[in-house]
């Protein structure tokens, strides 16, 4: 914990190495969130999209560091990486709404609370990073910066913490004749002599 | 005037707190309308369930009323047909027997002797009504190639039946089950469909075991028949669904995509017998 907190100590104090830990940071938690978010999402498409965006969004996070001039926070690609895990979480949200056998409330699996989680941090935080653009050098804007962010990340760990304290009851359910039987079964045609 | 404010209570921008406000706003009412949707659904789904249960109470009541029935009718066999027969081989056997003549003795003995054969023959149809020896002694495919056979030689339409894949027996009390069930379906589909055509094939698929019925008569899709499973009609059809609950089956009723023939399939977990 000592090493961690010194080497994190480090890493504050010499600002370009913290803003390239906030671009990796950045990275993973979007592959790692698009990653999960796949695992749950039915549609096909949708969960390509999930698992394939993470390359796209690799790229577009280089191309934005290189085309940088000055070191600074990320806010763009922290934008673009909010705003597509919203629209994931959004359908995600929808998906379950189309569920018609649903067989306990959604507030009982640990996904729910994961969306709440990361649907409460990017949307109180998108405004923020959004107007964050253009004042982040204002030190009163930075005091207002830290007391919004704090508020929202202690709020998303304790929706997070909710989420691991859950435990799931995995239900099965099996769909009604979905084997190749039919073909088997169907190796009578009433008609075939008859044409 | 408070839009005017450059800091508000907080010390925070007021047009940064509304906007972040405003976001979460957005975000708790998506969650809120996420929950309050399956709530709903849930409730609907309850009452499904309920509705679903005076559904069961339903098939216990027909499966119960048909046991009834089923009794009556061995009752009735038994008193009207059996009892006569054993009352007037008894008349035949009586004292007087001895003091008789020889020949007339004899014919009384031979007259005894028809009635009583009758009597067994009588008790052996009973029997064999309920418990069909053919299944009891060669197995489930024997018996349903049996009787599709006969319905077959009756020669009024074309039945028949083809077992794929039968090697393993299902247990003796699953086989009657299904039996009945198949002739359940059989009874109604020549007494309601006028067919030209009646033909049962039987496969596996995992730990599932599938029969299917086609049949080019008048037929019922899946809907028709959770519909008269609701209803007080189709005391047969409860009977099929009571069982087909007992086997932890299934059952689908439906019509070829060629709208030329129907189909029933019932599916039922494989149990062989040790």
């Amino acid at each position: 914990m000592i090493i961690t907190g010194f080497t994190f100590r480090y890493i504050y104090e010499n600002r370009e190495s913290y803003y390239i830990v906030i671009r990796i940071y950045n990275i993973l938690e979007y592959c790692l969130l698009a990653y999960y978010f796949s695992l749950h999402i039915k549609n096909q498409v949708i969960r390509n999209l999930l698992l394939y965006s993470p390359i796209v969004f690799t790229t577009f996070c280089i191309f934005n560091f290189i085309n940088t001039e000055e070191p600074a926070i990320p806010f763009i690609p922290v934008i673009v990486e909010y705003v597509l895990l919203l629209s994931f979480i959004i359908y995600f949200f929808f998906e379950i709404m189309q569920e018609s056998s649903v067989v306990e409330p959604i507030y009982h699996r640990v996904i729910f609370w994961v969306s709440v989680a990361f649907i409460i941090n990017f949307s109180g935080n998108f405004f923020l990073f959004l107007y964050s653009k253009n004042s982040f050098n204002n030190e009163e804007f930075q005091r207002q910066y830290t007391i919004i962010y704090s508020t929202v990340t202690i709020l998303k760990n304790l929706l997070l913490c909710i989420a691991v304290m859950r435990k799931e009851n995995k239900v099965e359910i099996d769909p009604l004749f979905s084997s190749d039987t039919h073909e088997k079964l169907d190796s009578y045609h009433p008609f075939k002599d008859l044409n | 005037m408070f839009f005017l404010q450059t800091t508000s209570p907080f010390g925070i921008s007021p047009i940064l707190f509304l906007g972040t406000l405003g976001m979460l706003t957005l975000a708790i009412a998506i969650v809120g309308f996420v929950i309050f949707h399956q709530r709903k659904v849930i409730r609907y789904n309850n009452q499904l369930k309920k509705l679903e249960e005076e559904k069961q109470q339903i098939l216990l009541n027909a499966s119960i009323r048909f046991q009834e029935e089923e009794r009556n009718r061995i009752a009735a066999d038994l008193h009207d047909d059996a009892g006569p027969l054993l009352a007037t081989a008894r008349l035949y056997l009586n004292e007087n027997l001895v003091n008789q003549e020889k020949a007339q003795q004899l014919q009384s003995i031979f007259s005894a002797k028809q009635i009583l054969d009758d009597a067994i023959l009588l008790i052996r149809n009973i029997s064999h009504s309920l418990m069909p020896p053919t299944l009891k002694n060669f197995g489930l495919e024997s018996a349903a190639t049996d009787l599709f056979q006969k319905i077959g030689a009756s020669g009024s339409l074309n039945a028949s039946a083809r077992f794929h894949d039968y090697r393993t027996r299902l247990k003796v009390e699953q086989e009657l089950l299904v039996f009945r069930i198949i002739q359940e379906l059989v009874n109604n589909i020549l007494k309601h469909s006028n067919p030209g055509f009646i033909h049962l094939t039987q496969n596996i698929s995992g730990t599932k075991m599938y029969f299917r019925i086609h049949h080019d008569g008048i037929g019922i899709v899946q809907a028709d028949f959770e519909k008269l499973n609701h209803s007080t009609l189709g005391l047969g059809l409860k009977n099929i669904a009571s069982r087909i609950k007992v086997l932890t089956g299934r059952i689908f009723f439906e019509i070829d995509p060629s709208k030329t023939y129907y189909k029933v399939t019932i599916e039922i977990p494989r149990e062989t017998a040790i």
